[in-house]
């Protein structure tokens, strides 16, 4: 970790105040990506704004999430349990209790990737002599979707998986003062090259609040993971459904930690459309979810996991959970 | 008359809470990376960021002269070979660690780079860039035996009547010491170190620093009261900890120097990879006829990958040829049980496979190879017997990829290990009793996990009719009476015995000196429930007795005897797992390990040891795995993150059940360290194996290496 | 060592001395001459060297028990 600048506002004002001052600053909720990527020297910032102090920041108020919001209050919450259980489930997987305790909602949304070519100091794009590390090297837990281009790591955030399969928007206050609002889809973007980044949140702003739509369907989270505790998706599907009639009128279905963004899949929601939500509509949604999947030469296991991943997710929302013992 | 263990002990084989149990759970124990004497500067490494590299110029001027840095030191010199990312460059003190970390920053190194080869096919490729001189690849001469009448391997298994043949591989794992590699030194004066270090070996240790520094042993003391794991690489003061010494005397000032978790894995040691190339032949009924292997691994850029095979079971002939392949890579240390894991983890997977083919209870298989003649084949057979009753063998396990509807598949495995554990015969312990009442033990042994001051302790208490908490139990001062380094499992078995002649002779000694003063002969004294008895009658409290002992105490040095302790062990594991097949999650449900290990002096302790050791297993079959990256050598989860260790929700239930019986009792102290995390990962490989139906013949058991195996299968068409 | 077709004596390794500095688990633990690290069949030891106390020696070669019981080698000391 380098010597940086430490300010901890008390309003979201001086937030910004604070961002535009210093050189190369950054907003700090809880810390816990940051203060690795610190201390790995990946991130170097002049200055870190600490924001999870600011009142009107914190807190869930109806449909209304404030950014820094830890996650075990998001975990804590009946209503988001009962109506958004898509977004309740990716959040209670996250890390594991004392993580929750401290990690935040937006933080989960702006975090880096976990890529450990990016990690250990190779960049966001790891290239080297023109050529990608991750193409030549161990992509185990790298992208199978959109990786035609160089940007090879997956979106790291769970949390985003459910908030764009519910429709959910995000409020950014710019560098100016004034507040813009968003779909949560927008805040992500493929790097071209490296100095790019996959956030759209630019330097000096600083998200404040998540949206949820006050009418949702059905809706659930699946993970396929390796460790029970402190571990990453190795793929999460969230699926949401509006079933009419007993046929899905309106389906959107998202998948994480399978590229670069968050992958939502509209193969697999036109699939449904029109059709009861059974194993067999499930399963061919599925497989039409990885259907353009491009693997790598170590990830090719992810596709399945990635088509298992929707499948459950699409079963789960309607309660047809058929592989716990 | 020699001392012996009490025929029907009271404190001995019961399950006793260790003495500094409440203070290392309460964060009162001071581990040897909590000091700070005054003044205290920190020392920070500065290592290779290349696989591979020689060193062009080190320029530290810029280093020096930054704020807090008060010594700068340099390792290596120009010209000279780096083999691995982590190898040590130079080293800076400072009076904050972030300053000293600053100060290596702006160490200026030029280095030239060299091609790496950090996999083993990149060190086994035709046109290999160059590890090792002498070649990256150096195999054994092969060893084979042949039963009478039979020429040649071919011949033997031309007997077969059944013959598997797979290759198994196991990676490169890391030890990750909770409490990392380093030490603090402290000078006084010219001539004597003070150095708080996480040692397995304090005299060790201590030998080292005085022969670095050309300074009288007697004038360094290194302390280690306690300490966070070692698993066999923490034997000496290491280049970390004699840099530190190096920095203090420079400076003026204590260093503390530990590596951070990144360098504890690239240069804090490694267990060696292991490959194994198997046939394996036997009858139709499942005796053996013969096994063929070839097989190789690598420990980075030292040698250390042979492991045993064939491993427990009796083959009557066989042949072996093992190649030690060198990577830029780290340098392996001794891991818990070397080579035992690797070779279990591959005999056992290639006797569950042929077992399968012949449709012989894997079960049945191991009992009908058990060798004859061997003192241990009575234990396992008692040991199986329980271990498969625990785990329900006969009543659930069903044939490999049965057992289970939908996508959740439950499986069943088992293994055999076996480990030495016996005691050195050098060692010693003192026994002090005061005329307070109050008793000393002392040796200069350390605890690296075995509870080794309880189990002083305890046989103290035994003795003098005391509590366990009455006993005050000295260790890890290397300045004490010679104590048993912790390696090998021979900790408990080398100072158990010192320690039972040191308390009877003190107590002989005590009871010569009270006699007159109590009315009796020396011969009439005896110690029970806190008293002292003259002719059978409890004349008065242990204390009173102490008190007429006057002005001076009573010191004993006990040493070994025989008769007392011994080595060999056996262990049998069983374990229970689901497999999600959709997926490749494997839950690990429950864990049966059932071991023996001789008279077992605290069973708190020991039931603790036999859990950690299975803990450890269980990481090494199902999450364990050191990644480097081919392009730039580097190692990709130096981290606690990606580099994989269960956490509380991974756990299963641990059943362990100890072989205590009068016949084991009557073996004496053995080591049990080692012997109970040798079998966990070939068990849990076999039951994943049982639940899916298809053999995964890489380790760790993560769901790509599952998925893998099963897509791997289905394409074959054998799923 | 002896070389094929001569007469000198054959030397048995284990008859010279090893290098002062040559260390090994096996040194710290099996104090008392009994045991040692190596078994039949298979022999793990790793070695390093007190010098360098890595398993490169001063000359830059390789720390074994065989490499360190040459004593024609730059950095050779015996016991």
């Amino acid at each position: 970790m380098r010597a940086f600048d430490y300010a901890s506002p008390p309003t979201a004002d001086l937030a910004l105040k604070a961002l535009a001052g210093g050189t190369d600053t950054v907003v700090m909720a809880g810390g816990t990506d940051l203060m690795n990527r610190m201390k790995d020297d990946v991130t170097s910032p002049g200055r870190v704004v600490h924001i999870a102090g600011i009142k009107t920041l914190a807190g869930i108020d109806a449909e209304t999430i404030g950014a820094a919001t830890t996650l075990a209050t998001l975990v804590a919450s009946k209503v988001i349990k009962d109506k958004y259980p898509a977004l309740w489930q990716a959040a209670s997987e996250v890390g594991a209790v004392q993580l929750r305790n401290m990690a935040t909602v937006g933080g989960n949304l702006l975090q880096r990737p976990r890529c450990w070519y990016y990690r250990t100091g190779n960049g966001l794009l790891a290239m080297k002599d023109g050529k990608s590390l991750v193409r030549a090297g161990d992509n185990r837990y790298h992208s199978i979707f959109m990786t035609e281009g160089d940007a090879l790591f997956v979106a790291p955030s769970s949390l985003a998986v459910a908030l764009i399969a519910l429709g959910a928007k995000a409020t950014i206050l710019g560098a100016d003062g004034k507040e813009r609002t968003v779909a949560i889809e927008e805040l992500y973007s493929i790097p071209k090259a490296e100095g790019e980044s996959e956030l759209t949140v630019g330097k000096g702003e600083i998200l404040t609040k998540v949206i949820l739509p006050k009418t949702v369907g059905k809706s659930a989270s699946y993970e396929a993971r390796e460790k029970e505790s402190y571990d990453w998706p190795l793929a999460i599907a969230s699926a949401h459904v509006v079933l009419e009639g007993g046929k899905v009128k309106v389906a959107r279905i998202v998948l994480g930690s399978v590229a670069p963004i968050p992958f939502r899949s509209e193969a697999a929601e036109a699939s449904l459309i029109g059709k009861a939500l059974t194993p067999e509509t499930a399963t061919a949604a599925a497989a039409a979810a990885v259907k353009s999947a491009k693997p790598l030469s170590g990830n090719a296991y992810k596709v399945k996991l990635a088509e298992v991943a929707v499948k459950r997710a699409l079963l789960a929302a309607v309660g047809q959970i058929y592989w716990e013992v | 008359m020699a001392a012996s263990w009490p025929e029907n002990p009271r404190l001995i084989t019961t399950r006793i809470t260790r003495l500094d149990g409440m203070a290392k759970a309460s964060g009162k124990a001071k581990y040897p990376s909590d000091m700070r004497p005054e003044g205290t500067l920190f020392g920070v490494m500065l290592y290779s960021s290349l696989p591979h590299a020689t060193v062009k110029s080190i320029d530290t001027s810029a280093a020096e002269k930054m704020p807090g840095v008060k010594a700068v030191v340099v390792i290596v010199k120009e010209g000279a070979t780096l083999r691995y990312q982590g190898d040590d460059i130079a080293a800076v003190a400072a009076e904050t660690e972030e300053q000293a970390r600053d100060a290596v920053r702006a160490i200026k190194i030029v280095y030239e780079a060299l091609p790496h080869a950090v996999t083993e096919a990149q060190a086994m490729a035709a046109d290999a860039p160059v590890v090792v001189k002498g070649g990256n690849v150096k195999k054994g001469r092969a060893s084979t035996t042949l039963e009478k009448g039979t020429e040649t391997i071919d011949a033997a298994f031309a007997k077969a009547e059944s013959v598997i043949e797979g290759t198994y591989s196991v990676p490169v794992i890391t030890h990750v010491c909770l409490e990392t590699h380093g030490l603090t030194a402290m000078w006084d004066g010219p001539d004597k170190i003070v150095a708080w270090a996480s040692t397995q070996a304090v005299q060790g240790t201590a030998n080292e620093l005085a022969g670095r520094f050309q300074i009288p042993v007697s004038n360094v003391t290194v302390l280690t009261d306690v300490m966070g794991g070692g698993f066999g690489s923490k034997f000496g003061a290491d280049i970390w900890g004699l840099t530190a010494a190096e920095l203090s005397k420079k400076a003026g000032k204590p260093v503390k120097m530990f590596l951070d978790r990144i360098q504890e894995h690239l240069a804090g040691g490694n267990r060696p990879s292991a490959t194994g190339k198997i046939k394996l032949g036997a009858k139709k009924d499942g005796t053996l006829v013969a096994l063929a292997a070839e097989t190789f691994g690598t420990g980075g850029v030292s040698r250390g990958a042979q492991f045993p095979l064939p491993y427990v079971y009796s083959i009557p002939n066989t042949t072996r040829e093992h190649a030690d392949v060198f990577v830029n890579g780290g340098n392996a240390r001794a891991m818990r049980a070397p080579g035992h894991p690797e070779g279990c983890i591959i005999m056992e997977a290639a006797m569950d496979d042929l077992a399968d083919k012949l449709g012989v209870d894997p079960l049945e298989m191991r009992i009908k190879n058990l060798a004859p003649k061997d003192f241990r084949t009575e234990i396992y057979l008692e040991e199986i017997a329980i271990g498969a009753e625990l785990i329900g063998w006969k009543a659930k396990r069903k044939p490999r990829g049965k057992n289970g509807n939908g996508p959740i598949k439950t499986g069943y495995g088992m293994a055999l290990h076996q480990w030495g554990g016996a005691g050195a015969r050098d060692k010693q312990v003192t026994c002090t009793i005061n005329p307070d009442g109050s008793v000393e033990l002392r040796s200069a042994t350390q605890d690296i996990g075995t509870g080794a001051r309880t189990v002083l302790a305890i046989i103290a208490a035994e003795v003098l009719g005391l509590q366990p908490t009455d006993i005050t139990s000295n260790i890890g001062n290397s300045t004490f009476v010679p104590g048993q380094a912790s390696g090998g499992s021979t900790t408990t078995p080398s100072m158990a015995p010192p320690a039972l002649n040191a308390v009877t002779q003190a107590m002989e000694a005590m009871f010569a000196k009270i006699a007159p003063a109590v009315g009796g002969a020396a011969a009439d004294l005896s110690l029970k429930d806190g008293k002292l008895l003259v002719k059978g009658e409890a004349k008065m409290s242990w204390k009173d007795a102490c008190r007429k002992l006057g002005m001076t105490s009573i010191t004993e040095t006990g040493k070994f005897t025989d008769g007392l302790s011994a080595g060999g062990v056996a262990g049998v594991q069983f374990v229970e797992v689901t497999v999600d097949i959709e997926t490749g999650k494997v839950r690990l449900k429950k864990i049966v390990a059932v071991q023996d290990s001789g008279l077992i002096i605290n069973r708190m302790a020991w039931d603790s040891q036999v859990s950690g050791g299975v803990i450890g297993g269980l990481n090494y079959g199902l999450f364990e795995e050191r990644v480097m990256d081919p392009t730039t050598g580097q190692m990709l989860n130096a981290d606690m993150e990606l580099y994989k260790i269960a956490g509380a929700s991974d756990m299963p239930e641990i059943i362990v059940h100890a072989l205590d019986t009068p016949a084991m009792r009557a073996r004496g102290v053995i080591g049990i360290g080692e012997p109970p995390t040798i079998g966990t990962a070939a068990a849990i490989g076999n039951a994943v194996t049982n639940a899916i139906g298809v053999r995964v013949t890489q380790w760790p058991m993560s769901p790509k290496n599952v998925l893998d195996a099963l897509a791997s299968a289905s394409n074959q068409g054998k799923a | 060592m002896s070389t094929e077709g001569s007469d000198l004596p054959v030397v048995e390794e284990s008859m010279v001395v090893p290098c002062r500095h040559l260390r090994n688990k096996g040194m710290y633990i099996y104090t008392d001459g009994s045991g040692g690290e190596s078994h039949d069949g298979y022999d793990n030891t790793i070695y390093w060297c007190l010098q360098t106390m890595k398993s490169f020696g001063p000359d830059d070669d390789q720390v074994d028990g065989h490499e360190c019981r040459q004593p024609g080698r730059s950095c050779y000391e015996a016991l």
